[in-house]
């Protein structure tokens, strides 16, 4: 407790240590406005130039950014219906339709709110409950990881409303593209039609730019040709952002979400290798769960809490294997490994004996980070949805497709990566068209390496037999979960029918 | 197009992904061809269900609406970003990148010509001066910029 209190006074009563903080927020909020940028990019940019810092200064800048990346990706995936970073997918689903409402800024209060909330409980958890949960963590082998997989891709079950087949398919599909590439196991390249740039896998980055960004500047042209005839393009309304933070009723009302979300995030964070966009969509499916009553998809609330709470809570919770054991539980953690290492420093337990006022500053300055970027998210939030309304649409979308085409080509430096981004931003709009769902593409793309190499591993750790999912207890639970999960929305589907049917039969 | 005949097609287009990906996957070696082709079978499956499940169902009401006019948009969209990438190594960044603000906007019925040249070289330079020199992504370099 002693070394937290102490942490508290070296950010707080040291100007430079705040202002680090803060720049580094105010980084990480501009960067993950930014699609194609992301914290793990601006870290590896970063480290270099920290070398020579104080590591209490290197250690600030580098924790704002990571803190506040993800909530930077909200802003743009809630005005503009472009994900700034992966993290920020699931937000576009109910935070581009109350946009389109006009409430823009009540969005981005949920979004904010939500964010620090997920954050600060992650920060808690990094302070407090970090050695335990490390612990868990490592029970994690390759059975664990394929069932975690499949508790991942259970939700898609939740999240298809009356459309569980088109769901499953697309599912099927983001399964197949997670193998293009070469195999995990032999180093075969698999459909990569003898092309050099697939056999590390098709860039996700390009492709969620596609998918979403992409997407939307044909939906936009789409619409404006149409209104271009009856000229009323020209007349949009610039609607007023008036009140950001959600009042005391709507608190209320998320508190369940949040901390249910956030409980998610803090699980998934300190599984390593686990990932952001886990928790975000299981987080959804657990809103959609237990708000039946609302339309997700439309500009519901919970649909931004979610998620966002669940992202922020994953940003430091993954910093628990990395503080706890020394190893780090994902890219962006990796990356603060090899900052501490550049500083001499050596992470893992003994990080507490040999530096203990680094690592209480890095733990303390995730707490404080989620502070600042409330208010700074705001402001910068506020500055940019002032500004976007009052850009005419065809100059906006001409601008959000050069952000697009920029955003997928800075990710590897590759023109490869813009055509990636056309092709998914074409199969985005075929998608909408056919109605069918991106959000199992997206997660199947995701997991689908971790539950083949799951698969993989179990059978040959098992030689074969498919008992090895059973007989260890956390591959069991998650797998009961999931069969509770997918099985859930069905039943009450097949209920709902027999219902109608029977009401027919009555009436006729 | 109704939504029934929009979705046999759609049967019969996965039913080509999953023979294609079949045939693939199963020459490769054992180990690398075993996650692909059970996939590829499952989209078979799912796709034949769909077929026939809107055989039976076959739901009149209209899937989509796309007039001429929209689709012709959207392919010239299509092609103007196609176009951009292909100009992007040869032209560079700036040149291309100002020639897709001011091809998109025309498309879109923009006709206000000072403010686009304006709009687009502000945006340009506001998207080159973010990404190239303060994150320090390398861009395409220009042909007037070449040392």
């Amino acid at each position: 407790m002693e070394h937290i209190l102490t942490a508290f006074g070296d950010i707080l009563f040291h100007p430079t240590v705040l202002l680090f903080l803060v720049f580094g927020v105010v980084v990480g909020l501009i960067v993950g406005a930014l699609p194609g940028l992301n914290d793990t990019i601006t870290l590896a940019v970063l480290i270099p130039i920290t070398f020579a810092m104080d590591p209490k200064y290197a250690f600030m800048l580098l924790v704002g950014v990571y803190t506040s990346a993800c909530y930077g990706g909200s802003i743009p995936a809630i005005l503009l219906k472009i994900p700034g970073t992966a993290s920020s997918v699931v937000t576009t689903l109910d935070g581009y339709p109350m946009t389109q409402r006009g409430e823009s800024g009540k969005a981005i209060g949920i979004s904010t709110t939500s964010s620090v909330f997920g954050g600060l409980s992650s920060s808690l958890v990094l302070m407090f409950l970090a050695p335990i949960l490390a612990s868990y963590a490592l029970k994690f082998g390759p059975p664990e990881y394929f069932a975690l997989a499949i508790l991942g891709l259970s939700t898609v079950a939740g999240m298809s409303g009356d459309n569980v087949l088109k769901s499953l398919i697309v599912c099927v599909i983001g399964l197949i593209i997670s193998t293009v590439g070469m195999s995990p196991q032999t180093g075969y390249p698999r459909y990569t039609f003898g092309n050099d740039y697939l056999l590390e896998g098709l860039p996700f980055v390009p492709m969620l730019i596609g998918l979403f960004g992409v997407t939307s500047v044909f939906e936009v042209a789409e619409g404006l040709k149409s209104r271009v005839k009856d000229g009323t393009f020209a007349k949009m309304t610039v609607p007023r952002i008036g009140k950001v933070l959600p009042d005391l009723a709507m608190v209320k009302r998320l508190l369940p979400t949040w901390i249910t979300s956030s409980a998610i995030g803090n699980l998934i964070g300190v599984i390593p290798g686990a990932g952001m966009i886990m928790a975000i969509y299981m987080a959804y499916d657990q809103a959609i769960r237990a708000n039946k009553d609302k339309k997700f998809g439309t500009g519901v609330p919970e649909g931004i809490a979610a998620p966002e709470a669940a992202n922020n809570a994953v940003v430091a919770s993954s910093m628990v294997p990395l503080m706890s054991l020394g190893v780090p539980g994902n890219s962006t953690s990796a990356l603060f490994l090899g900052a501490l290492m550049i500083q001499g420093l050596r992470p893992g337990p003994s990080l507490f004996q040999d530096a203990p006022e680094v690592a209480y500053i890095i733990i303390v300055g995730f707490f404080v980070a989620n502070l600042i970027m409330g208010p700074v998210g705001i402001l910068i939030a506020k500055f940019l949805s002032g500004i976007i309304f009052r850009i005419p649409r065809e100059t906006l979308t001409a601008a959000i497709a050069l952000l697009c085409v920029t955003g997928a080509f800075a990710v590897g430096n590759s023109i490869f990566n813009v055509w990636i981004m056309l092709i998914f931003g074409i199969l985005g709009y075929v998608f909408n068209k056919l109605k069918l769902p991106h959000s199992p593409l997206i997660l199947a793309v995701i997991l689908g390496s971790m539950m083949e190499r799951g698969l993989y591993q179990s059978m040959v750790l098992s030689k074969g037999s498919l008992m090895i999912f059973l007989t260890r207890p956390i591959s069991l639970v998650m797998l009961a979960a999931s069969v509770f999960f997918a099985g859930a929305p069905l039943f009450s589907m097949a209920r709902n029918r027999l219902k109608k049917r029977a009401k027919r039969g009555a009436i006729s | 197009m109704k939504t029934w005949k929009v979705d046999i097609i759609l049967a019969a287009a996965l039913i080509v992904i999953s023979v294609v990906s079949f045939s693939d996957s199963r020459n490769y070696p054992d180990i690398a061809s075993h996650f692909p082709v059970r996939l590829s079978i499952v989209l078979g499956i799912l796709a034949l269900v769909l077929l026939v499940k809107s055989l039976i169902k076959r739901r009149e009401e209209a899937m989509f609406t796309l007039t001429g006019e929209q689709f012709r948009v959207i392919v010239v969209v299509v092609a103007a970003v196609a176009l951009y990438t292909t100009l992007l190594g040869h032209l560079g960044y700036l040149s291309s990148s100002f020639l897709l603000m001011i091809g998109m906007m025309t498309i879109l019925g923009f006709r206000k010509k000072t403010v686009m040249v304006v709009t687009a070289l502000c945006t340009v330079a506001v998207v080159y001066a973010a990404f190239n020199l303060i994150l320090g992504v390398p861009l395409p370099q220009d042909f007037f910029m070449a040392k």
